[in-house]
């Protein structure tokens, strides 16, 4: 494993707002790594700090060995940077942002057009490539801009909340041409908000609120030890009942409660049922652990809060 | 500040410069008329209208007197409309200076494009007021071949003010107090329709201030052939640019990158 970045106790300060408060991660070359977290914790800050477009206030982060305060257009040749709003040149079509972006990375001419084409063809969007870039609906415009991130053939891919605010097909789409660039061994920095696409994407991750650092590791791992394999969910629930609940069980279960919903945390969810039976509850779901069950456990009720 | 503020300016401006000629190339339908349309109005109006029942100023008729001044105040006013509207609306509303400062390029080479583009309208609008006064045959000296060039230098001095007001707007209506405070009253009193030897004294000193001034200045020694004392223009517009340049680099960084 070949560390590529590496951040030092970094924290970013906006006059009294703490948005990163001292956060150590290194990330490796060839995997996907994510930043995953509410809205606010952090993530998009820690993510243009590596991308050099807001100033580290304190600690040190460094690219390729390369510190981001010192030799950022050194650092930014080798990313390919897809933001979360649509940043693209409204008065080029298709093709010219492609072509506009590529003379940024002085990518030679005939190149630049190979790459524009091959890009358009992996992002389907051939068909719309003397098209300005208001006719295009919001998946193509998103899709365009993943294009544009890879014009200059970067050693690390970062994408802001890639799919927020697209229709299902149009997740489902972009999450298929992440996983080709995934297979092609790019180092991809992800931030999202999505559980589901964290864990279909991530090969590792970092959970964050309030600018810190809850925990990091693989998916798996990190429903394993903080959940277990299996949740439990009982709706319709009030203190009286979760006394009950709690004295069948002998407070032997890590649970969480969130208004009229109890979950508990085992192994098997279903023999957790069984020795509720007695109960009779009326709502129940026995399903597996998921990221968001990981992420409410860290950090939920802070959130509530 | 000890630190050389052009540090972060390269080649790369050109890339940038190189994007709005693109664009401006595929609107050229849109922007090639009126150039030359409103310099013809205010001669015609102005010049040879209201210029009738004037008497000639310094041995020059009145429309020899403002035909100059028009071409020096299309240096000031291509370059203001670049570099605020264009230029803001690019920062916020399209946030295409987001996206191009996540390349190679800095804060300040994606600035001086703008400014490059400023002075190359400029120097495009000047050009065709030039055809224009030439017409009219109110160009008399040979000189007058370094207004275009000049058109250039002058539009990055204009730019450069004009980024560092943009710099600190946070709405796109704030443009409306540059144009009003700023540029109107340049337009009108900086020796552009009248000699500023008929204001009051004090207002004499403020049009010295006034970059304009100095351009209508150069702008007309160079269309008459009369260059006495022009360098001294030309060092103040020199100065000025330069100090606005510097400024507007550092505001805008600070604004750019949090």
């Amino acid at each position: 494993m070949n560390p590529i970045i590496e951040a030092k106790s970094i924290s970013k300060q906006y006059g009294d707002l703490t948005a990163v408060d001292n956060i150590d991660f290194t990330i490796n070359e060839g995997e996907t790594f994510g930043f995953l977290g509410p809205n606010g914790a952090g993530k998009t800050t820690t993510m243009k700090m590596i991308y050099c477009f807001i100033r580290v206030s304190s600690g040190t982060l460094s690219v390729f060995g390369m510190d981001v305060a010192e030799k950022p257009r050194e650092i930014k040749a080798l990313l390919g940077v897809i933001p979360q709003e649509d940043s693209l040149d409204p008065d080029l079509t298709v093709y010219g942002n492609l072509i506009t972006y590529s003379r940024y990375y002085e990518v030679p001419k005939h190149e630049a057009e190979t790459r524009a084409e091959a890009l358009m063809k992996m992002v389907s969007l051939t068909e719309k490539k003397d098209v300005i870039i208001e006719d295009l609906s919001g998946g193509m415009k998103r899709r365009l801009l993943i294009a544009r991130g890879l014009i200059n053939n970067p050693k690390i891919l970062i994408l802001d909340e890639p799919t927020v605010g697209l229709d299902p097909q149009g997740r489902h789409l972009i999450w298929a041409k992440l996983n080709e660039l995934k297979k092609s061994g790019i180092t991809i920095i992800i931030t999202t908000h999505y559980m589901e696409e964290a864990s279909r994407l991530c090969d590792r991750l970092i959970i964050m609120n309030n600018g810190r650092i809850l925990d990091l590791g693989s998916p798996d791992e990190l429903v394993k030890k903080h959940i277990g394999k299996e949740v439990l969910e009982i709706g319709n629930i009030d203190d009286d009942l979760v006394e009950k609940i709690f004295d069948v069980l002998n407070n032997t279960v890590s649970y969480d409660r969130y208004g009229d919903k109890l979950y508990l945390f085992a192994d098997s969810a279903i023999e957790l049922a069984a020795r509720l039976k007695q109960l009779r509850l009326d709502s129940l779901l026995e399903r597996k652990a998921d990221l968001e069950d990981v992420f409410l456990a860290l950090a939920g009720r802070s959130l509530i809060e | 500040m000890s630190i050389n503020p052009y540090r972060n300016v390269s080649y790369r401006a050109f890339f940038v410069l190189q994007r709005h000629k693109n664009v401006f190339i595929k609107t050229i339908k849109s922007s090639l008329i009126p150039p030359f349309l409103d310099p013809l109005f205010y001669l015609l109006g102005m010049g040879y209208g209201l210029g009738s029942m004037i008497s000639p100023i310094k041995g020059m008729s009145y429309v020899e007197f403002i035909a100059p001044a028009l071409l020096a105040s299309v240096m000031m006013t291509a370059p203001f409309f670049e570099c605020t509207i264009g230029t803001f609306v690019r920062i916020h509303y399209q946030r295409t200076f987001d996206a191009m400062i996540s390349t190679p390029l800095s804060v300040e080479d994606v600035v001086t494009g703008d400014l490059l583009y400023g002075a190359s309208r400029a120097t495009l609008q000047g050009a065709a007021i030039m055809v224009v006064l030439l017409a009219f045959g109110l160009i008399k000296s040979p000189l007058a071949l370094f207004i275009l060039p000049l058109c250039f230098f002058i539009g990055l001095v204009f730019g450069s003010l004009a980024l560092f007001y943009t710099s600190f707007i946070p709405a796109i209506n704030y443009v409306d107090y540059f144009f009003t405070l700023v540029m109107t009253p340049m337009f009108i009193f900086a020796g552009t329709f009248f000699p500023i030897a008929q204001l009051p004294v004090w207002a004499q000193k403020i049009a010295w201030f006034m970059p304009l001034y100095h351009a209508v200045n150069i702008t007309r020694g160079l269309a008459s052939g009369n260059i006495n004392g022009l360098w001294q223009d030309f060092i103040w517009l020199v100065a000025f640019g330069l100090l606005f340049y510097a400024l507007a680099l550092g505001r805008m960084r600070k604004r750019l990158l949090k």
